[in-house]
């Protein structure tokens, strides 16, 4: 397998294991208050691999690549946010 | 790494600049719809809560997974285009199609389950941004589906020619904004509901 698609298959993995692991997480704990955060969390965190290695906004040009990464942190922080108001 | 079969110079940013503003826009019309979503949930939080609640997470899930999936199968075509391995590229799009097209049973499944219920649009104000939300992501998935069979059919003939990586790459940068969208629309829709 060559590097870039050994680094692209390994980043799919992340993304299923944390995909099912948030999953497994809001069916046991969402009772927990700060469980929902978590989970946004966890969405933002592979927002920003999905942008960074299968979009490759590292490679953007630097005014893409600031509003796309800060996007996918703020819409985060507003679903989680809007959750406990 | 390299990219682009660069070396020694900095690699091209990929796609056009075009689809970078049209991803974006696109982007900035979710977020509003976002916020209208959570100001509706203010105001009704036990019709949202119970209504959540009817969802099968299942389906969430899975979706997640096959477009996850469809969009490394897009990044692996683009990859291979970079590289000229024009049976790959075309090998990578059909499964990435083929994820389209899973996506698609598994909604319209989840959909007629809905209106067998008798669940619409119109059952209340949770419901109806569950449609419209996944409706327009739905449709989102079918323009590229689109693009990447239009990518598919010409792969044969134009890969390795200048004007298709660009093609490939714009089409690969909207598939995968359809996969990060669906990943807030997920825990968003999906996940907040489950007690």
């Amino acid at each position: 397998m060559r590097p870039a698609d050994r680094e692209l298959s390994i980043a799919w993995l992340g993304l299923v294991a944390l995909t099912v692991l948030s999953f497994a997480a809001a069916e046991g704990l969402i009772a927990h208050r700060f469980a929902l955060a978590a989970i946004f969390a966890v969405a933002a965190f592979k927002g920003q691999i999905v942008a960074s290695r299968f979009m490759e906004v590292g490679h953007a040009l630097p005014h893409w690549r600031t509003l796309y990464r800060i996007w996918i942190f703020a819409i985060a922080i507003v679903l989680a946010g809007g959750h406990f108001v | 790494m390299v990219l682009h079969g660069e070396i020694g110079s900095a690699p091209k940013p990929p796609g056009t600049d075009g689809i970078w503003t049209f991803v974006f826009i696109d982007m900035i019309v979710f977020s509003l719809f976002f916020i209208v979503y959570l100001s509706e949930r203010l105001r009704l939080p036990d019709v949202f809560a119970a209504s959540q609640s009817r969802l099968d997470p299942n389906f969430g899930l899975v979706n997640t997974l096959v477009l996850l999936t469809s969009s490394l199968f897009m990044a692996e075509a683009v990859a291979a285009a970079r590289t000229g391995n024009a049976v790959r590229v075309r090998t990578r799009l059909a499964l990435a199609l083929g994820c389209g097209a899973m996506f698609g049973v598994s909604k319209i499944t989840e959909y007629s389950e809905k209106f067998a219920a008798g669940i619409t649009p119109v059952t209340n104000s949770f419901y109806s941004f569950y449609f419209l939300l996944t409706m327009i992501h739905f449709l989102h998935v079918l323009v590229g589906m689109m693009f990447i069979a239009h990518c598919l059919s010409r792969a044969r003939i134009e890969a390795g020619q200048p004007g298709f990586l660009p093609k490939l790459e714009n089409t690969g940068l909207f598939w995968h904004f359809v996969d990060l969208l669906w990943l807030f629309l997920f825990p968003l829709l999906y996940l907040a509901g489950l007690k």
